[in-house]
C-alpha cells in the first residue's frame, strides 16, 4: 500500500495545480499517443476477430488471378516483348 | 489530345482487353483489372506528373548545394539571396521529400489500393482534389524556404501558410483510403494494403500534431527537438517505409509469378513496424538535454526493428530465390529489387546508428546524410521507379519507347546513389574520427573532407542525369510517342510469358 502512495502522491506533485496553467502541448502529445495506441491496438483487434490472421497462404496468393496466374511474368523491357 | 480523350475516356481499356485469346473467365478478369486500372488513370496520373517535376526540381537544388559544399568561395550564384545555401539546401530536402517521394508514393498508393481491393476507385474526384492541395501546399512551401521563410525545424521547413493546404490533401486521402476499404472486395486484405492503409493513417496524425506543437502551439525549450525527430523519424518509418515496403510485397511477387515466399513473416513484419517503430525518433538526440529514458526507450525500439527488418529480408530474399535471372529482363523488377536490398542495409545501418557510442562518434558529421541517401534515394526512390515502370503502361495503355534509355535510368541511378553512399560514409566516418581528435584542427578536417565532397558532386550529376532520362520518357508515355505496340504491357499480351 505504501508505495502506491508513495506513486500517488509523485503524480499528485508532477500533475498541473490549475488546469488553465497546464501547458497545450502536453493535452496534444498525451491525445495524439493515446490516439494511436488504440487505433492501433483495435486495428490489431479487429484483425484477430475477422480472420486476417487465418489461412494466411490463401491471402499470398490472392493478388494472383485466372488472367495473370501464378507462374506468368508480368513485366518485361519493351524490346523484349515485342519477340 | 489523344492522351486527354483516352484519360477522359478509360472505358476503351475494358474494349481492348479482349484482343487477347483465353479463356472467357480470365479474359473477364482482364477486362475488369484494366477497368480499375484506368478508374486511377487521372489521379495517379496527376500525382506521378507532379512527382516527376519535383523530382527534377529538387535534383537541381540538390545538386547546386552540393557544389556549394565544396566550392563555397567561388560565389556559385551566391548574389542572389533566393539561391543562397541556407535556402538551396532546404528548398532541395522538401522537394525530394514532398515534391517527389511523397507525392509518387501517393500516386502508387492509390494505384495499389484500387488493384488490391478489387475495386473502381471510390469517389475520384477526393484523391484529385487532394492531389492539387498537396502540390498548391508545396508549391508555396518552395516558395516559402526560398524566400526566406523557413522555419529552421529539420522537415518541417515549410512556412506556416504552406502547411494547411497538405494536411488537408492528406485528410481527403485518408477519408478516401477508409472509403476504398470499406468497398473492397470480400476476404484477406493484403499485406501491402494493411502498409498503405496504415501509411495514409498515420501521416495526418504525424503531421498535424507536430505542426501545431512546433509551428502553432509551440512547445517550449528541448521538447521542440524531441517533437522535430519524433516527427522526422516517423515521416520515414511510417509514411515513406510502408509505402516502399507495400510497393515491394506487391511487385515482386506479381513480377516474377511467385507468391510471397513466407506470408507469415509478411504478418509479422507489419504488426512489429507498427508497434516498435514509433519509438525511434529520440535516438537522433542521444547525448542532447532530453531525459535518458527517452533516449534509452528509442535506442531500445531501434534495436527492436530488427525484427521487422529481418524478416522482410529474409522474405524478400527466399520470394526472389530462383528467380534472379529475371533482373535482366524486367525494369520493374530491377529497380524494386534494387530497393528491396537497400532497405534492408538502410534499416541495419539505422539501427547501428542507434546504438549510443557509434551515435556518439558519427552524428552531426556526413555519415548520417549517407545513411538518408541509402534510405530516401537507394531504397524508396528506386522502388517508386520500379512501380512506375509498371503502373505508367497500364494506365497510358502506351509501351516504353525505350528500353536503352531504361537501363540507362537505372545504372546512372543506381551507381550515382551507390557512390554517394560510399563517398559520404567513408568520409562521414574519416570526419568523426577527426572531430574526435583535440590534435586536428577544424580546417584541416574541412580540407580532408573536400574531395568526398567533390565525389558526391559527381554521383548527384549521375543521379540527376538519371532523371532527366525518366523524365523524358515520362513525357514520351504521355505523348504516345512512337508506333503503338501490338501487346502493350496494360493488354498483357503474355501467351509467350512461360517463364
Amino acid at each position: 500500500m505504501m508505495p502506491l502512495l508513495a506513486i500517488a502522491r509523485e503524480i499528485e506533485v508532477a500533475w498541473p495545480t490549475q488546469w488553465d496553467q497546464a501547458n497545450p502541448f502536453f493535452w496534444v502529445a498525451a491525445g495524439s499517443l493515446v490516439f494511436l495506441g488504440v487505433t492501433a491496438m483495435l486495428g490489431f483487434y479487429w484483425a484477430a476477430q475477422n480472420g486476417q490472421f487465418e489461412k494466411l497462404d490463401e491471402a499470398s496468393r490472392e493478388i494472383f488471378g485466372a488472367d495473370e496466374p501464378i507462374g506468368m511474368v508480368t513485366d518485361r523491357f519493351p524490346e523484349k516483348k515485342r519477340k | 489530345m489523344n492522351f486527354l480523350r483516352n484519360m477522359l475516356h478509360p472505358a476503351s481499356a475494358e474494349s481492348a482487353g479482349t484482343a487477347v485469346s483465353m479463356p472467357e473467365s480470365a479474359a473477364a478478369q482482364r477486362r475488369e483489372r484494366a477497368a480499375i486500372d484506368a478508374s486511377t488513370r487521372i489521379p495517379v496520373l496527376v500525382f506521378y506528373a507532379s512527382a516527376v517535376f519535383w523530382l527534377l526540381f529538387g535534383s537541381l537544388m540538390g545538386l547546386l548545394s552540393s557544389l556549394k559544399m565544396h566550392h563555397p568561395t567561388t560565389g556559385l550564384l551566391a548574389d542572389f539571396a533566393m539561391l543562397t545555401f541556407g535556402r538551396v539546401r532546404p528548398a532541395h530536402l522538401n522537394a525530394v521529400a514532398y515534391g517527389w517521394a511523397a507525392t509518387a508514393g501517393l500516386g502508387t498508393a492509390i494505384w495499389l489500393m484500387a488493384r488490391l481491393c478489387g475495386t473502381r476507385l471510390v469517389n475520384p474526384i477526393l484523391p484529385l482534389i487532394a492531389g492539387v492541395f498537396w502540390n498548391a501546399g508545396v508549391a508555396l512551401g518552395i516558395y516559402g524556404v526560398l524566400a526566406g521563410d523557413s522555419r529552421s525545424v529539420e522537415w518541417l521547413e515549410f512556412p506556416n501558410y504552406a502547411s494547411p493546404c497538405l494536411f488537408i490533401s492528406y485528410a481527403l486521402l485518408g477519408i478516401w483510403g477508409v472509403m476504398m476499404i470499406l468497398q473492397r472486395k470480400p476476404g484477406h486484405i493484403y499485406v501491402s494494403q494493411w502498409y498503405i492503409f496504415a501509411a495514409l493513417f498515420w501521416f495526418p496524425w504525424l503531421y498535424g500534431t507536430a505542426q501545431i506543437m512546433i509551428n502553432f502551439v509551440p512547445a517550449q525549450g528541448t521538447i521542440q527537438a524531441a517533437v522535430n525527430w519524433w516527427y522526422g523519424h516517423n515521416a520515414l518509418g511510417l509514411f515513406f517505409t510502408p509505402i516502399g515496403l507495400a510497393t515491394a510485397y506487391y511487385f515482386i511477387p506479381k513480377i516474377i509469378g511467385r507468391p510471397v515466399h513466407s506470408y507469415y513473416l509478411s504478418v509479422i513484419g507489419f504488426w512489429s513496424l507498427a508497434f516498435f517503430y514509433s519509438w525511434n525518433g529520440m535516438h537522433h538526440l542521444i547525448g542532447g538535454p532530453v531525459p535518458l529514458w527517452m533516449q534509452t526507450a528509442s535506442v531500445v525500439a531501434s534495436c527492436m526493428m530488427l525484427i521487422p527488418v529481418g524478416v522482410t529480408a529474409i522474405n524478400h530474399h527466399t520470394t526472389m530465390r530462383g528467380h534472379f535471372h529475371l533482373l535482366k529482363s524486367s525494369p520493374s523488377l530491377r529497380f524494386v529489387v534494387f530497393g528491396a536490398i537497400m532497405y534492408t542495409a538502410t534499416s541495419l545501418q539505422g539501427i547501428l546508428e542507434a546504438v549510443p557510442w557509434f551515435n556518439k562518434l558519427v552524428h552531426f558529421t556526413h555519415y548520417t546524410v549517407g545513411h538518408a541517401h541509402l534510405g530516401l534515394y537507394s531504397f524508396f526512390t528506386m522502388m517508386m521507379f520500379g512501380a512506375m515502370y509498371y503502373i505508367i503502361p497500364r494506365l497510358v495503355e502506351w509501351e516504353w519507347p525505350s528500353a536503352r534509355m531504361i537501363s540507362a535510368h537505372f545504372w546512372l541511378t543506381a551507381v550515382g546513389s551507390l557512390l554517394m553512399f560510399l563517398t559520404l560514409t567513408v568520409g562521414g566516418f574519416l570526419q568523426a574520427l577527426a572531430l574526435n581528435d583535440d590534435k586536428v584542427t577544424f580546417m584541416a578536417i574541412v580540407d580532408m573532407v573536400n574531395p568526398f565532397l567533390q565525389f558526391r558532386s559527381l554521383a548527384g550529376l549521375m543521379m540527376f542525369a538519371g532523371h532527366i532520362i525518366f523524365g523524358t520518357l515520362f513525357v514520351m508515355m504521355l505523348l504516345k510517342f512512337g508506333e503503338k505496340q501490338s501487346g502493350p504491357t496494360t493488354l498483357g499480351n503474355h501467351e509467350d510469358s512461360s517463364l
